[in-house]
């Protein structure tokens, strides 16, 4: 289970990166970060209406994904190749380290390869469909293997000079939008709570 | 009539060497499991499973680590070594798909079980029994509306409040420290990137063939490795590498020692004798003795072991006896004929092969299966080279009196000479008092050791190998576990439940680092309904409704409740979870495995007194075996004595009997008096030989007893050489590697010695009180 929410975060953290490799005209610096703001949409199958969060995101490069939900739920959670950690807000924090699933190594890859550009590293896992022009481009992402521990069905995603929509549709017909927006490259300082979660995962 | 049963002895040997010869076309079937010597009775057959289970689990398992600076490096080593391992059809190295397997397919085992808190973690459990249920509640909105959300319509439904995933991540993970990167098991340790290979063998680890042809296929690789990327540095851990190396130790030595004995023998013979006859004779002997004892022991067991090789081999120099007593016989003058010389030895080498039989027959009853077939080899050798002499040497012996050798008869002659001439009577008393002397000095100092890490000499690099590598995994799992017995499995996972704080205890103690137990992934059925009550009562009856609002789910559907319990039968046939068919031997009958065990007394004393939940030491208590039958083998030795003494005062009466006894006993009690004067400690393996010198010590001195008169000098060249040939043989065994063998050297040289020197003196008795013969 756990297993699974690491694939898609590594397939979102593949996602926000990108962008700037397929656009050719934003690429982060060194200690340059990407901030924006997310609506969540959660379709489940057997649920009359979507699971809906919203929240804001930074993405610091080398070092990881920080993913702040606000609505319905506040949490914090940060992604890197030390793992995954959750802290509830005013709550405790669940750390679920990489060496605990072995699968996470792997889908680390998949993060860090994106987090580079590295297109081209990423078609060992997913067939890649690109369409489009750099100001507004479509890709496709398809799992290779379907029973290769990635129970995804494709993964859809939209941008312009930065994402501005992803769907991650499930084997079992369950989906996720995620629709990007507010976003802005800059070099001001991450705030303590998050650079501390960073630091967790940061590192294997 | 003896022409005709030397030809049926000659059909039987032919008949015996041809199936021998087909066996060696096929390759001997021999055995090196050092513990198949151990005996298999008196032992509780619970834990004598249990300990097969465990040996055998650990046994099958190898690993290797392959360590390089540069990451690629020690990849493409790894990868070398997992083709040539896979070539072998052998062994199974892990692949990346099984490892990342093993979660996925836990999770949709347990899947069906899930729902309302049959299956609960240990730290849901604190939190629910300590009212804060709500931040299981909390747990569950974060996971759901989180970053890459685990979770899917299925499972909230059925688990609103995740209780399963949490349940899963408190499961024990299966490979330490260990990460997959890109598929392969990896740990980066300072500069070096360490790449792990789990390999599981599919054979037993003491399977010969096998094993030589999986130690081959690694060593090919590792040189290969080593020219091609001289900087990686691999390591093995493996019961199968130490049991490969003990095995070649063992065959090499068996040989080198054999050869020499042979080698020795021939000389010995050639020399003293200064003809030819007398050396085919006696090769004859030992060669009819030697491959009927092998051929029986296959015929009767289907493979000899190791160990019986060992000491099998050196029975060539017992066989050697009756041929030896036989053919001395020609430096008399008045046997010359074949049937008379025979005539004349008969007595004595029936009396004495009796004896020695009586030894070895004694040897059968200790329930040690390679004794046994030591037992066996020795019996079915020394009646095949009594019954050699018996047909085949008067009908070949052609040796005419032979006129050398005056200076060897009276050098051999020495010790009769000291036990007879009056001159000598102060000498013989101070002997005798010097011997008594010694064993109360030996006595003083006598000490045992039964420790069975002694008995294998274990190669100090792969020690060191092993070491390394359980540090890099950060864990290890011990040949020491914790045996739970109980009537049925539910018995048995409650009472490792009740087990669990004193494990935690242990744990906080560092002295151990972790456990696994059948309980933790399938609870008791009583812990499954506590649980889903506690969840009923604290989690679903105050929390549902609210938590359902703030998932905002309108309309849910209602929670399924799973179709059955998870009991220990149905999840170890699903065969999803890793090593737990390992830990269940049997119905009630469960293991905890220990890791990372560095205080076995702290565990002990944690489970002392408890009959279901045992702390299991099989090296501790394989060495308690040990000690139990040292006292046994020197009872036997006592027995055999007694039994000798009987037959000989039959023959004597019993003053004279106690006389002949004398030898044999003072060598005995010389034995363990002189290995304690050494500083050593008698073993068991000291106490086996002690039943052989008093067959032979019996020998001895019955050769002197029955001699006639003239004839004492010939009698004593030839226990001089049948001493000296004994010598070659058992007493090179002082020379072995191998502490075991080593020791029963030890006995075989102090107790032949001995026997020899002290065995006219009984004969001297004999003779002045001998009735006369009809």
């Amino acid at each position: 289970m756990i297993a699974r929410r690491r694939i898609v975060a590594a397939t979102l953290g593949v996602l926000l990166a990108p962008r700037a490799a397929w656009a050719q005209s934003l690429s982060l610096g060194q200690d340059e970060v990407l901030r924006g703001r997310f609506t969540q949409q959660r379709f489940l199958q057997g649920f009359n209406a979507p699971l809906a969060s919203t929240g804001s995101f930074i993405l610091a490069p080398n070092r990881g994904l920080i993913w702040h939900g606000e609505t319905p739920f506040a949490l914090l959670t940060g992604m890197g190749p030390g793992g995954l950690v959750q802290r509830v807000v005013g709550g405790a924090t669940t750390r679920y380290p990489a060496s605990k699933l072995p699968m996470l190594a792997q889908l680390y890859e998949v993060f860090s390869a994106a987090l580079g550009g590295e297109w081209g590293k990423l078609e060992g896992i997913f067939e890649v469909e690109r369409k489009g022009t750099p100001t507004k481009w479509q890709v496709m992402l398809i799992p290779r293997k379907k029973d290769g521990g990635m129970p995804l069905q494709h993964v859809a995603v939209q941008g312009g000079r930065f994402v501005n929509s992803v769907e991650v549709a499930r084997v079992n017909g369950d989906r996720d939008t995620i629709e990007f927006n507010e976003q802005v490259v800059s070099r001001d300082p991450i705030d303590s709570e998050a650079s501390e979660l960073l630091g967790m995962v940061s590192h294997p | 009539m003896s022409r005709a049963l030397a030809l049926a002895w000659l059909a039987i040997v032919v008949a015996a060497g041809v199936w021998l010869a087909l066996m060696a076309h096929r390759g001997f079937p021999i055995q090196t499991d050092l513990l198949a010597l151990l005996p298999r009775e008196e032992r509780d057959p619970i834990v004598q499973q249990a300990n097969e289970a465990v040996s055998r689990s650990i046994g099958r398992r190898i690993f290797l680590a392959f360590g390089d600076a540069d990451r690629d490096r020690a990849r493409a080593s790894a990868q070398q070594a997992v083709a040539a391992i896979t070539a072998t059809h052998r062994a199974d190295p892990l692949d990346s798909t099984t490892l990342q397997d093993i979660g996925r397919k836990m999770a949709i085992f347990y899947f069906p079980y899930a729902g309302v808190g049959n299956l609960l973690s240990a730290a849901d459990r604190t939190l629910l029994e300590s009212g804060r249920a709500a931040d299981i509640a909390n747990r569950a909105m974060a996971q759901t509306f989180g970053f890459g959300s685990p979770v899917d319509a299925r499972l909230l439904a059925t688990d609103p409040f995740l209780l399963l995933p949490s349940f899963l991540s408190s499961l024990p993970a299966p490979l330490g420290r260990l990460a997959l990167d890109e598929g392969l098991l990896t740990v980066v340790v300072g500069p070096a990137t360490w790449v792990f290979i789990p390999i599981t063998l599919r054979h037993e680890v003491f399977d010969l063939k096998a094993q030589q042809e999986l130690v081959d296929a690694v060593d090919g690789a590792v040189d290969r490795i080593a020219r091609t990327s001289p900087t990686t540095r691999v390591l093995r851990l493996g019961a199968i590498f130490f049991a490969n190396q003990g095995a070649r130790t063992a065959i090499e030595e068996a040989s080198l020692l054999s050869t020499i004995s042979i080698v020795g023998t021939i000389l010995l013979i050639v020399l003293v004798f200064r003809r030819l006859s007398p050396l085919l004779l006696n090769l004859l002997a030992v060669g009819t003795g030697v491959a009927m004892a092998f051929a029986g022991t296959f015929l009767i067991f289907g493979g000899i072991h190791v160990a019986a090789l060992l000491f099998g081999t050196s029975l060539i120099g017992v066989v050697v006896d009756y041929g030896l007593l036989y053919s001395t016989l020609a430096f008399g003058t008045v046997a010359v004929t074949g049937p008379q010389r025979l005539a004349q030895v008969l007595p004595s080498i029936t009396l004495g092969l009796s004896t020695t039989l009586m030894g070895y027959a004694a040897l059968t009853f200790a329930p040690f299966p390679g004794l046994k077939q030591i037992a066996v080899f020795a019996i079915i050798g020394l009646v095949s080279s009594f019954i050699t002499v018996v047909l085949w040497f008067p009908v070949f012996d052609r040796v005419a009196p032979l006129q050398h050798g005056r200076k060897l008869l009276q050098l051999a002659t020495w010790p009769w000479i000291f036990w007879s001439a009056d001159r000598y009577r102060l000498a013989r008393r101070v002997l005798l008092a010097g011997c008594l002397g010694l064993v109360a000095a030996g006595f003083a100092l006598y000490r045992t050791d039964d420790d069975v890490r002694r008995l294998q000499a274990l190669s100090p690099t792969l020690v060191l190998e092993q070491m390394e590598i359980q540090q890099l995994i950060g864990s290890s799992v011990e040949a020491q576990y914790l045996l739970v017995g109980a009537p049925d499995d539910e018995a048995a996972l409650q009472r490792e439940e009740a087990a669990v704080a004193r494990l935690d205890k242990l744990v906080t103690e560092r002295a151990i680092t972790g456990y696994q137990m059948p309980a933790t992934f399938v609870p008791s059925l009583q812990r499954q309904a506590l649980d889903k009550a506690l969840v009923e009562e604290r989690l679903l009856r105050p929390l549902l409704a609210q938590h359902r609002a703030r998932l905002g789910l309108a309309a849910s559907p209602a929670i399924v409740a799973p179709a059955a319990l998870l009991t220990v039968a149905t999840t170890v046939a699903a065969g999803t979870v890793p090593l737990l068919a390992d830990m269940v031997v049997a119905p009630g009958v469960h293991i905890v495995v220990l890791q990372g065990l560095t205080r076995p007394d702290l565990v002990r004393a944690a489970f002392a007194g408890q009959a279901d939940v045992r702390f299991v030491n099989p090296t501790a208590d394989f060495s308690d075996l040990l000690g139990a039958y040292r006292g046994r083998a020197v009872d036997l030795t006592i027995y055999s004595l007694f039994l000798v003494l009987c037959l000989l005062v039959w023959r004597y009466g019993m003053r004279n009997a106690l006389w002949v006894i004398l030898p044999p006993a003072i060598a005995a009690l010389l034995v363990p008096a002189i290995v304690s004067l050494t500083g050593q400690p008698f073993t068991f393996f000291h106490a086996m030989g002690l039943v052989l010198v008093i067959g032979i010590g019996a020998d001895y001195t019955i050769f002197c007893a029955e001699t006639l008169e003239g004839y004492q000098s010939v009698t004593m060249l030839s226990i001089l050489l049948a001493a000296a040939m004994t010598l070659l043989s058992f007493g090179l065994l002082v020379f072995s590697g191998t502490l075991a063998v080593r020791s029963f050297g030890m006995t075989m040289l102090i107790g032949v010695t001995v026997a020899y020197v002290l065995a006219p003196m009984a004969s001297r008795a004999v003779i002045r009180h001998r009735p006369p013969r009809p």
